[in-house]
């Protein structure tokens, strides 16, 4: 099953690594290259020292399109 | 200049839950900052923006959420605003630039 068939309003997904290489796209994102995913670790890496300098534990950037998170030492991004 | 900027923050900074705020000109220097935000992040912050705008299309400004454990920070174009969470987790500022 993909994940346009588990969610309804599924769009785009991407999986990336702590590389910014892609692990997997679907969707929106399938077209997207190493560019983007160069673009959104590059996004994650100024949010990390923002948020190290804070002393505060990072959650999810997102702006009007996507949704970026990181779990298990991946990067997760949905277009919403 | 200054006199503007300064009143626009304060009347912004004063608006309920709103902890801190950071003003940025296009290279990422720190033309203001308040309460809770370090300045030393200004150019971060509009490191973050300026990727973001690569990602939309050529007319939209970029409106980013970073949230953490404790706060949300707003962008919004050359403004920051950082706002500690309410118990309800909604967003607690939001400043269109």
């Amino acid at each position: 099953m993909s994940e346009a068939d588990i969610l309804k309003d599924f769009k785009g997904s991407m999986t990336l690594d702590t590389e910014a290489n892609i692990l997997s796209s679907a969707g929106t994102l399938q077209s997207e290259g190493k560019d983007f995913a160069k673009t959104i670790l590059s996004m994650l890496q100024d949010v990390n020292f923002i948020t190290t300098s804070t002393k505060q534990d990072f959650k999810r950037l997102s702006n009007q399109t996507f949704v970026i998170t990181i779990s298990n030492n991946k990067i997760f991004v949905v277009v919403q | 200049m200054d006199r503007q900027l300064a009143d626009a923050l304060n009347q912004c900074s004063s608006t309920n839950g709103v902890v801190g705020m950071v003003c940025t000109d296009k290279s990422g220097l720190c033309l203001k900052a308040t309460g809770g935000v370090n300045a030393s992040t200004a150019g971060y912050y509009r490191s973050i923006i300026e990727k973001a705008t690569t990602l939309l299309s050529k007319n939209e400004a970029p409106k980013i959420t970073i949230e953490t454990d404790t706060s949300l920070t707003n962008l919004h174009s050359i403004i920051v605003v950082r706002s500690y969470r309410q118990q309800q987790n909604k967003p607690k500022v939001l400043i269109y630039h």
